[in-house]
Formats: structure tokens, C-alpha cells, sequence
């Protein structure tokens, strides 16, 4: 049994959490995060020990890996601190703030051969797995474009509302969007150019934007990132995939094949599954622990991603094209 | 005017069968000549639509005396000359979209109606869609606040023939799909396209000598941005011709349209292949446009859509043109 320290309780520590108990191969021995409450409320179900200190998390001799769900800028500190410690490391995306830090926290990687994946979960996502083996295996003929679109309601949960700065955060190109550009260049191969237009909440962050990108491969995609959505808009995620010979699709909005309707006329929507893409994201990394391979999602792809999102993030904010660089 | 008698100048675009049925079931209009440098569609579509005068050539039409009005579907490039010398002879028109190829011969066209004092409409069906109508109502009445960005999608099968021809369509799918939806948010914002960023290629039928994809970035003068798709991407097996929805992303709501919904779904087999096929029931928005036409000659009034609109439409899809080739963003005139 491996066993796993969880780096950050807030919204993402809870749900990695509450995956452990369906990953058989690893259990969650401690927790730290700033707030000791909320480290408490998450190690209570597993009897785990609770920091307020990360760094004490991580001198813990007993642990097998460590996965991090601290905010943004920290993830790098912490996963060379892990490595350092010789402990694997699964970190929440994007791999780091900055483009220095993920290259930095890759050299780490490699200096001392611990397993490191970057938690893009998209890639575990069912609905997401199956449309990627559809383009495999050549049933829409050759990819030509894409459409991908993540919108939601401002995410108001954050720690001291990080998510809303974008120094800290990158924004939602960075933070949310990244799902899509990491999962378009898994699709599409690297990307050339980016062109990115937003639209900021009244004096704050930018709470929408669309990005257009060519791929080397001469592709073409759009991506819509939204946190400008009405209250209680009901997240929606969508890819579409355009190729020589055919089209594949997929919407959150028309999967839900469970709709129950109340008296009073409330409509619940659902998509069930036994397992979702958290769970199957750490069994992944679990089991490729066990079996000393390597996990699906490569590090330099992570840098890839955050490569693509920060260079979206400069379109924005000088209004011109950008030139996406080679990320390692 | 209580009758309007209407001859058809080409039947090179597929819309002029509709807008010939439309006009044949009109009480207060009649189609009374066909033109068409085909003789032979010509001749069909006269036998078609029971209409006794034909023409190959489209001045002998105009030369009529008891024609008010011409319904223009000539390939893109023929548009010009056409409406210029249907205003000279006092006629009506009705132009298919997109107006022109250039902005000099949409300018010329403007100025000839402007000149004969005829009506000059471009053929922007959406503007009828009723449930584009009442999506528009909505943003106006503030349902979801101030509107801060808009994408649209307009995706369709390769369509056969001019249309993929330069010379004849003046572009691809960028100029045919664009067009309607940057109408439709002109009409929506009551604003103008400020600057314009786009991509274009020819990646799904590489034989084309024209565009048969493309993606648009806009931002209006209001700071509203809005993304249009207008790619030939759809595949023969696609359920319809193609899709065609709108979201408007506002301060306090969202709001989005499909023309995937009001449609009854076939599991069968049609031209000998089994497909699902989508057949649409919704309100019938070519009905709608041609009877704005003849309403607004009647009336004496403006059309929904003028010359000047047709214009501004055409003027965003040729400033992505020139954005694709330079990779830069374009600045309209203001």
C-alpha cells in the first residue's frame, strides 16, 4: 500500500480526497494546508495526520508520493521539495505559474527519478477518451479543426479568491482553459500560433476570452473560456473535432442520461458514472508507481500546455498574434 | 403598389427555387419572367414555376415595362453589374448575399438604388429566423443584461459548382458563411466591427482553389468581441446541410439559438444511404424575408436589411481575407 500526503485542502485537495478510497494501492496519511480546520476535515476520513506546514508534510520518511493541490504559484516549490525528498509527485495543472519554474521543476524531475505526472484530468475524462479514439483511429479522416469550450459561473471558492488574481492565478486561460489546450495538443500536435481576445469583469480579472490557434500541422482550432456565465449556469463542457472525412462531438449538456423531475417542477440533470476522472487520474498514477512505468501525461506535455495558455495570456494582453514557443 | 410583379435573374444559387416557390404562393405578388444565361434552367425553371416570359438575357428582362422588382441569384461576381442595371431600369431588388465581391462594386450597387430610388435588400435570411427574432428581442429588452461577447457558428456541406470557384464566388466559405452571422450581430448590437482578426485555409478538400475554412476574432466599437465559425466542415453524413447557432454571452445571462432543435429526426434511408437526417418544422424564414420585400415596395419603406448592410457584412469577411495573409489584425474604417 503507497502511502500519500495531500498538499493544499481546498476545493481541489477535497475532491482528490475523496477519490483515495476508490484507488485500492494508495492511502492518504497526511494533510497539510495552512487553514489546520480544513487539513483536519479532509484527513478525518482517513485518520490521517494534519500539517499546517507542507514542509514538515514532506519530511515525513513514510510517504510514497505527495500530491499537490496548493494554488498555482506554490505547486513548484512543492513538487522539488517532494522530489528532493524522493517522494513521486502528482501535482494539480498547470505544472507551474511560469514558464522558468515547470522547466526547473522538469530538471528536478530528471536529476532525481522520481515519477512526476501533471494532473490534466481532461485526459481521463470518458467522454473525452472516447472521442480521442475516435480521431485515432481514423474514423473522421485527418483532423483539421477544433472547437473546445469550458463555461462556467465565476468559481467563487478559491483561497482568499486567487483564482480572480491573475498574477497568482494566470487567469482563466491559465487556470481553466489549459484543460483544452493540453487536450487539443495531445490531438492536434504542437501548436504554432495563438491569437487571444477577452473580456474583463468591471475593474478586475478577465472573465472571458476566445482564443484562435494554428497548429504546425496547418490545424486550426477555438477555444472559449468563460467564468462570466449567470450564477447557477450549470458548467458546461464541449469539444468538437473536425476532420477531412467526418465530425465527432461532445457536449456535458446532452450527456446527462439521468433527468429526474420533482413535484414543483425542479429538474435534476445527471450523468452518472461508478468512477470519474479523478479516480481514474490517481489509480493511473497509483498504478504506474506499482508497476514502475511511466504515467500517460509525459511532464514536457504539461509544459507544452502551460506554454500554449501563458502565450494566449500575452495575446490578450497585447492585442497581437503570438508565436506559440517550443516549450523544452 | 398593391401587386408586385417580380422577375427572377438567375437560378445559379439554389435559394432562387425557394424564393420562386414563395413568390408563386404571395397574393400580392406574381412571378412574371426568368432570366438566366442557362437557357435550359432557364427553360425548366419557367416550367417549374409556370411563368411564360423567358430570358437569356438578363437586360431583356429589365427592358419589361411591367416588372417592378428582381430577385438577384446570380454566382457572387455577377451581382454588381446586375443590380446596377436592374436600378437603371427603376426595378426593385432583392439581392442574394453575399452583396458583392468588392467593396467598390457593393458601393456602386448602394449608389444606383440610392440613385433610380428603387429598394436594394440583401437576402439576409436570419434576420426572419423567428427564433433569431425573438432571441433578438430578448438581448434588446435586457434579458441578459449588456451583452459582452458573442460566438457563432454557421458550418456547412461544400457547396457544388460557382460557389467554389474565385473568379465567380469572390472567396470561400469565409465570404459565404461569415456574412450572416456578422449581419446578425450588427443587428443584434446595433454596433460596428472595429477590428478584425482571422485564419483561413483550405483543409478539408484540398483540391479547392478557395477557403473552405476560417475562424474569426472581432472586436466591436462597444469593446464587444465575438467569434464567428463559418468552415465548409460538415461531412456528407452530417445530418443536414449544416449548423447554424448563436450564443450571446451578457452581463446577467446567457442566451443561445440552434437550428438543431425544431427539427423531427429520420432514421432512414434516403438517396439510397443510411443517415440520420434532420428535417426542419420551424417557421419558415425564406417565406418571411420574401415577404418583407414585396411589403416593404408596397409600403414604401426601407428594408430589414438594406445595400449598406450587405455592404458592412462583405467589408468584415475581405478585412479576414487580408488578416489570414498579413497574420495580423485588421482595423476597419470607421
Amino acid at each position: 500500500m503507497l502511502r500519500a500526503g495531500i498538499i493544499g485542502a481546498g476545493f481541489i485537495g477535497k475532491v482528490h480526497a475523496r477519490s483515495y478510497p476508490q484507488v485500492s494501492g494508495a492511502q492518504v496519511v497526511a494533510v497539510a494546508d495552512p487553514s489546520r480546520q480544513r487539513a483536519a476535515r479532509l484527513a478525518k476520513a482517513f485518520g490521517a495526520d494534519v500539517y499546517t506546514d507542507p514542509w514538515q508534510l514532506l519530511k515525513r520518511r513514510d510517504l510514497d508520493m505527495v500530491d499537490i493541490c496548493a494554488p498555482t504559484p506554490l505547486h513548484h516549490q512543492y513538487a522539488i521539495g517532494a522530489m528532493r525528498a524522493g517522494k513521486h509527485v502528482l501535482c494539480e495543472k498547470p505544472i507551474a505559474r511560469t514558464l522558468a519554474q515547470a522547466k526547473r521543476t522538469v530538471e528536478v524531475w530528471q536529476e532525481t527519478g522520481v515519477q512526476f505526472m501533471v494532473a490534466h484530468d481532461l485526459r481521463f475524462c470518458p467522454d473525452y477518451r472516447r472521442l480521442k479514439a475516435v480521431v485515432d483511429r481514423g474514423d473522421i479522416g485527418q483532423p483539421q479543426m477544433a472547437y473546445a469550450a469550458r463555461l462556467s459561473a465565476f468559481p467563487n471558492w478559491s483561497w482568499q479568491n486567487w483564482y480572480a488574481n491573475e498574477q497568482l492565478s494566470g487567469g482563466l486561460l491559465v487556470d481553466m482553459a489549459i484543460h483544452d489546450f493540453d487536450f487539443l495538443l495531445w490531438l492536434l500536435g504542437p501548436a504554432q500560433t495563438v491569437f487571444t481576445r477577452g473580456v474583463k469583469a468591471p475593474n478586475a480579472h478577465f472573465h472571458y476570452a476566445h482564443a484562435t490557434v494554428r497548429f504546425q500541422s496547418g490545424a486550426l482550432a477555438l477555444i472559449e473560456a468563460s467564468w462570466a456565465h449567470p450564477k447557477g449556469y450549470r458548467f458546461r463542457q464541449t469539444l468538437e473535432v473536425m476532420g477531412t472525412r467526418g465530425v465527432v462531438n461532445l457536449d456535458s449538456d446532452s450527456a446527462n442520461s439521468l433527468v429526474t423531475v420533482t413535484s414543483g417542477g425542479q429538474r435534476i440533470e445527471e450523468s452518472p458514472l461508478p468512477e470519474d476522472d479523478y479516480v481514474l487520474e490517481i489509480r493511473h498514477f497509483v498504478d504506474c508507481l506499482a508497476r514502475h512505468q511511466s504515467p500517460e501525461i509525459p511532464p514536457e506535455e504539461a509544459i507544452s500546455a502551460l506554454a500554449l495558455a501563458l502565450a494566449a495570456r500575452t495575446s490578450l494582453l497585447k492585442g497581437k498574434p503570438v508565436a506559440v514557443p517550443e516549450a523544452l | 403598389m398593391s401587386h408586385v410583379r417580380v422577375g427572377m435573374m438567375s437560378y445559379a444559387h439554389l435559394h432562387a427555387y425557394k424564393y420562386s416557390a414563395v413568390l408563386k404562393g404571395l397574393e400580392g405578388a406574381s412571378l412574371v419572367a426568368i432570366a438566366d444565361e442557362q437557357p435550359a434552367r432557364a427553360r425548366q425553371a419557367a416550367k417549374r414555376f409556370e411563368v411564360e416570359q423567358v430570358y437569356s438575357d438578363y437586360q431583356e428582362l429589365l427592358d419589361c415595362s411591367d416588372i417592378d422588382a428582381v430577385v438577384i441569384c446570380s454566382p457572387n461576381a455577377q451581382h454588381a453589374a446586375q443590380a446596377v442595371a436592374a436600378a437603371r431600369a427603376g426595378k426593385h431588388i432583392l439581392c442574394e448575399k453575399p452583396l458583392a465581391t468588392t467593396v467598390a462594386d457593393a458601393q456602386r450597387m448602394i449608389a444606383a438604388a440610392q440613385q433610380a430610388g428603387v429598394i436594394l435588400q440583401t437576402a439576409f435570411v436570419c434576420r426572419y429566423d423567428w427564433t433569431l427574432v425573438l432571441a433578438r428581442e430578448k438581448v434588446l429588452a435586457g434579458a441578459i443584461g449588456k451583452p459582452l461577447a458573442l460566438s457563432g457558428f454557421n458550418r456547412g456541406n461544400c457547396p457544388p459548382g460557382w460557389f467554389t470557384d474565385p473568379e465567380q464566388a469572390g472567396g470561400g466559405a469565409v465570404l459565404d458563411h461569415s456574412v450572416h452571422l456578422t449581419d446578425l450581430f450588427r443587428w443584434f448590437l446595433d454596433d460596428e466591427v472595429e477590428e478584425v482578426y482571422a485564419q483561413a485555409g483550405t483543409l478539408f478538400h484540398p483540391k479547392l482553389k478557395v477557403d473552405d475554412c476560417g475562424l474569426l476574432s472581432l472586436r466591436f466599437r462597444s469593446g464587444v468581441i465575438a467569434s464567428v465559425d463559418p468552415s465548409w466542415s460538415r461531412p456528407p453524413s452530417f445530418p443536414t446541410w449544416g449548423d447554424f447557432f448563436l450564443t450571446i454571452l451578457g452581463t446577467k445571462g446567457v442566451l443561445s439559438t440552434s437550428d438543431a432543435r425544431q427539427v423531427v429526426s429520420v432514421y432512414g434511408s434516403q438517396r439510397g444511404r443510411q443517415r440520420l437526417v434532420w428535417e426542419p418544422w420551424g417557421a419558415d424564414y425564406d417565406q418571411a424575408m420574401v415577404e418583407d420585400f414585396i411589403a416593404s415596395i408596397c409600403q414604401q419603406r426601407p428594408p430589414h436589411a438594406s445595400g449598406e448592410d450587405g455592404l458592412r457584412a462583405l467589408e468584415i469577411a475581405l478585412a479576414a481575407y487580408q488578416s489570414a495573409k498579413s497574420g495580423r489584425p485588421v482595423r476597419l474604417r470607421s
